[in-house]
């Protein structure tokens, strides 16, 4: 192509750029949205209308509340003028929605997921469809300052430092709790001088050494027992009565059944966010921040090179055809009681490096007369782990005339485009 | 220096990584609260992929990473508590 036309397709595409920003800017302009942390001219529904006594129907159904002397007729007052928002509405979040609910708690906001789409308005029904493709910070964040308290029930880093964040900016505590398989635990941040997450936790882990519930498993009783717990503290915060569990952090080992109280320190004087003086004023891009997605769905690697890669559908296609091959199904051994392919050889990631594994695989791959050269397919749950798997194996095996592929998308994708029946976990 | 047996529980990733709930180890009796944190790796190595994202108690008390020394007794209780941030 002649210099020419490349000159002119980059004025075209500078010109466009600058046409869409243009839009963009406009369109935040029709939105008009107010200034996160000084405006109070908002379309939220934060008008608690002003009660300072209980109807009939209210003291029957708080009755069994209303006669515990720390509660009482104040302490149910309170809890109606209390706004509380709830970001997360899985499983933490929707038990201590239940709760604060029925406690009588005058207004809850429910947020769910980082990003305002269309799709999630049915649920998540603190953004607004004005809202959509906004930046999700700016609607979080806007939401805490118009809450009396925010409660932290999400699966992910980015979310948890953007609310701390956020509820520090706002002067509003954070109830936060999380779980993990059969692990809980409970703090309230930026309360009563007590520490913000950031003073315990200055840095973000680094992403691969982030276990989420769907990679690792959780006992649904134990966010639970969390949500509740988390419930509690925000009645006891809205109330004012008992001492909430600020610069405290509470561990919940479900397995032992026991709870620790790990007594914390005060707030950091030279913390980033909550310190004297601050570094971080406004909020800052948390999915950099943390190198990870603010979500807890997992990502999808793409390591090999399409050639190194079989479709579901070819697959399905070289079974049907009864040609020989090898599938090797690198999941633990409790996930192929759930759901396997057949013909499986079962080799769990964690063993696929063993010396004695690989001695054994390169056997059963020895040249046949009537099969010159082995093919093999390495399958999991969705095609992440089996893409290492190859990697891995056509090191340890590359003596061997044989071909390694993983199957795309793994059993996920099975499922999705080749067996309706068979099970996705 | 004198040496200290102390027991060593691990929460979280710390479990994780460890593949267990508990175990002894030998720490010298006054390490800094930094020197703590560091001992704490250097006596279990897997827990190096967390280096810096834990915290640290000592008789379930928060253990700050500043120079104040920290004075260990026989049987204290150490605890490696990385936070988790699933729900």
């Amino acid at each position: 192509m002649a210099d020419d036309d490349v000159k002119l397709l980059k004025e075209q595409l500078s010109r466009q750029k600058e046409e869409i920003e243009k839009l963009k800017s406009l369109l935040q302009d029709k939105l008009k949205l107010p200034d996160v942390f000084t405006s109070d001219n908002d379309d939220f529904p934060t008008t608690i209308p002003a009660v300072n006594q209980l109807d009939k129907e209210s003291i029957a159904r708080y009755s069994r509340q209303l006669i515990l002397p720390e509660i009482g007729i104040r302490g149910q007052l309170l809890l109606r003028k209390t706004s509380v928002l709830i970001v997360g509405c899985g499983g933490l979040g929707c038990p201590a929605a239940l709760y604060l609910t029925a406690a009588g708690i005058g207004q809850l906001g429910l947020i769910d997921h980082d990003e305002v789409e269309i799709s999630n308005l049915h649920r998540q029904i603190l953004h607004t469809e004005a809202r959509i493709n906004v930046q999700k910070s700016t609607s979080a964040a806007y939401a805490c300052k118009q809450y009396d308290i925010v409660l932290d029930a999400t699966d992910n880093v980015a979310t948890r430092y953007l609310l701390n964040d956020g509820c520090v900016l706002a002067g509003k505590p954070l109830v936060s709790g999380s779980a993990l398989r059969f692990e809980g635990q409970l703090t309230i941040y930026n309360y009563k001088g007590g520490p913000c997450y950031r003073c315990l936790f200055p840095k973000p882990p680094p992403p691969e050494t982030v276990t989420n519930c769907s990679d690792g498993g959780v006992l649904g009783v134990v966010p639970g027992i969390i949500g509740c717990l988390q419930a509690l503290e925000v009645i006891k915060i809205a109330a004012k009565i008992g001492r909430p569990c600020t610069q405290r952090l509470l561990l919940f080992d479900a397995l032992d059944g026991s709870f620790k109280a790990i007594k914390l320190r005060q707030k950091k004087d030279n913390c980033e966010v909550c310190g004297s003086s601050p570094s971080i004023t406004e909020l800052i891009d948390y999915e950099q921040f943390c190198g990870t997605r603010a979500t807890d769905k997992d990502k999808v690697l793409t390591i090999l090179t399409p050639e190194e890669r079989i479709s579901v559908q070819d697959y399905q296609a070289i079974v049907e055809n009864g040609e020989p091959h090898l599938l090797i199904d690198v999941r633990q051994p409790v996930e192929l009681e759930i759901c396997q392919l057949s013909q499986t050889i079962n080799i769990p990631m964690n063993s696929l490096s063993k010396e004695e594994t690989i001695k054994e695989l390169k056997e059963k791959l020895i040249p046949q007369a009537d099969r010159p050269k082995t093919s093999v397919f390495v399958v999991c749950r969705q095609g992440n782990d089996s893409q290492v798997a190859v990697k891995l194996l056509k090191e340890k095996l590359k003596q061997l005339p044989i071909s390694i592929k993983d199957i795309k998308g793994g059993l996920k994708a099975w499922a999705r485009h080749i067996d309706r029946s068979f099970p996705e976990y | 220096m004198d040496v200290i047996n102390v027991t060593i529980l691990f929460f979280a990733k710390g479990r994780e990584l460890r593949g267990q709930r508990e175990d002894q180890t030998a720490i010298i009796s006054q390490p800094s609260g930094a020197d703590l944190y560091k001992l704490v790796v250097d006596k279990f190595p897997c827990l190096e992929p967390i280096r810096d994202h834990f915290a640290l108690a000592l008789n379930e008390e928060y253990i700050e990473k500043s120079d104040q020394i920290i004075t260990l007794s026989e049987g204290d209780q150490l605890a490696v508590i990385p936070p988790i941030s699933g729900g």
